[in-house]
């Protein structure tokens, strides 16, 4: 996972567990503060850089409900980007997962940049890749086996790089 | 759902390159007994892919239980292969030819389930169910007749030809209710069930193993049951227990031991742990069928009114019912095309089991 030195601090306010009532997950690193809340209708993030705020909603989504010892927001770097990363559950009986990032230098959401139909896992990519992970990509359209993928992150989204090493 | 690498075979299977041989199998049989009735026209000519996902396609939206390769039919005795076996031998035979053969995406479904290459023009495989798969097997003298009926220790004589045999007796319940076995998952995730041990006291339904499907005939009969059973107990029509059927075999094969290798979902419904507490799944029942069958029932319930309440009755009810059902409440990730493919196209063979259940 790279959490390794990005994520300088993650931490629950009111005590552990991904429940709503356990409080929002809040991430920080030097003057960047991301406070994510999950409410009955969705998932409300709060990102504050400096003295400047930006708040986003996402009706329908939850925080990943799987224990896959990955935690579920992190601030990382992509090359000369911060990104706030927050990993999303749909709230299907068994899918889907997507990975919401925010650009924290503008304050801007870049929205769902990868979809998975398991969990999201942030890897590290490489000499020519900043940033990587691995998904499994929504079956779509044709009932297709689906493959275990290695993505990098590239001009604002997480472009597929083949299948995943295992 | 299991993960579509579930259906995916890698067991061990005969290669392409094996001299022919007879596959009749006990379900073959009963297909055959049943008069290798036509399976409903699944052509869709937009559909391009592999010949592997082509097989996929097809066996999941007919129920098939064999493949016929349509260029053994001239020949005396052509090999006729489970869907699984047949994606195995063709995986393996790809393989063998390197990177570059592998994945093609040049096949489309044509009339019956016909597999097609669109490169060549020439159809290559053909479900047994169908009229096309049947003349293969009466050409081939491959088929035969069958004693008994489903569940009741159906036996298949070897190799007897299917021309002038005596009118095959009746079948009771129609061979496309039960699902066919998957294949296992090329990894296991650390919070997957997949590795559970199975377990389960005497007389509880129980699965072979933990693929899409594994179970036998009588386990999956008894899982429609409790669907039906939990269902009506819950207040659904028989077409509301129709479209649960329908889910349920799309989502675990009526297996109540199937999980997914990629995530935690795990029985009839394949609920992940968390989303299936809701409704009454923990550790101590997660494997007990009619745990799994109650709490499917009353997810289906509650994805038919958010349905409902947001403007998808009638003819769209059962779609957006199995969409949120995949999906959850956003309905961006394809369910919706998913119900198209696997859940709708089933639900009037389930209902009209569910009207013949009382």
């Amino acid at each position: 996972m790279l959490t390794q030195g990005t994520a300088l601090l993650v931490g629950w306010l009111l005590g552990a567990g991904p429940s709503p009532a356990a409080g929002p997950l809040v991430v920080t690193q030097g003057d960047t503060r991301a406070e994510i809340a999950e409410g009955e209708r969705g998932l409300s993030i709060t990102l504050t850089a400096g003295a400047r705020q930006a708040r986003w909603t996402y009706d329908g989504l939850s925080l990943d409900p799987e224990e896959t010892g990955a935690t579920d927001a992190e601030l990382v770097r992509a090359g000369a980007r911060r990104l706030l990363l927050v990993r999303a559950y749909s709230g299907g009986a068994h899918c889907c997962w997507s990975l919401l990032a925010f650009d924290v230098a503008q304050r801007k959401a870049l929205g769902s940049v990868l979809e998975s139909q398991r969990p999201i896992e942030l890897v590290e990519g490489g000499a020519d890749c900043a940033l990587a992970a691995i998904a499994e990509p929504v079956d779509r359209e044709a009932g297709l086996p689906a493959e275990r993928t290695l993505y990098c992150f590239q001009r604002g989204r997480f472009r597929p790089r083949g299948p995943a090493p295992r | 759902m299991l993960d579509r690498e579930d259906v995916t075979g890698r067991d061990p299977a005969p290669g392409l390159d094996a001299p022919p041989t007879v596959k009749v199998t006990e379900d073959l049989a009963r297909v055959a007994a049943a008069g290798l009735a036509p399976a409903a026209d699944v052509g869709r000519s937009e559909f391009r892919g592999t010949v592997v996902e082509a097989i996929q396609d097809v066996a999941q939206r007919t129920g098939s239980v064999g493949f016929v390769s349509a260029g053994l039919a001239g020949q005396e005795r052509p090999r006729v292969l489970e869907p699984q076996e047949l994606v195995a031998a063709i995986e393996r035979a790809e393989s063998s030819l390197g990177p570059a053969a592998e994945r093609r995406p040049v096949y489309t479904i044509g009339e019956g389930g016909a597999i097609v290459n669109t490169v060549t023009g020439r159809t290559e495989y053909v479900p047994v169910h169908t009229e096309a798969g049947k003349a293969d097997l009466e050409k081939a003298h491959v088929a035969a007749p069958v004693v008994g009926t489903p569940g009741e220790g159906a036996r298949a004589p070897d190799a007897a030809p299917l021309q002038g045999a005596q009118p095959p007796p009746a079948v009771p319940i129609d061979e496309r209710i039960y699902a066919p076995r998957g294949g296992a998952p090329r990894e296991v995730a650390r919070h997957s069930h997949y590795n559970d041990p199975i377990q389960h006291p005497d007389g509880e339904p129980s699965g072979i193993s933990r693929r899409y499907g594994d179970a036998d005939r009588d386990t999956q009969r008894r899982c429609m049951d409790l669907v039906i059973e939990k269902g009506r107990e819950r207040g659904m029509s028989d077409h509301e227990i129709a479209l649960t059927l329908a889910i349920t075999r799309v989502e675990s094969g009526f297996n109540p031991d199937a999980a997914a290798g990629s995530t935690s979902a795990s029985g009839l419904g394949q609920f992940i742990d968390r989303t299936g507490r809701p409704y009454g799944l923990d550790a101590g029942n997660r494997w007990n069928a009619g745990a799994q069958a109650d709490a499917l029932v009353r997810h289906t319930q509650d994805n038919m009114a958010l349905a409902r309440s947001r403007g998808h009755g009638g003819a769209d009810l059962d779609r957006y019912t199995y969409a949120y059902h995949h999906d959850g409440p956003s309905l961006a990730y394809g369910g919706l095309a998913l119900a198209d493919r696997h859940v709708v196209p089933r639900i009037a063979m389930y209902e009209e089991y569910v009207r013949n259940h009382r």
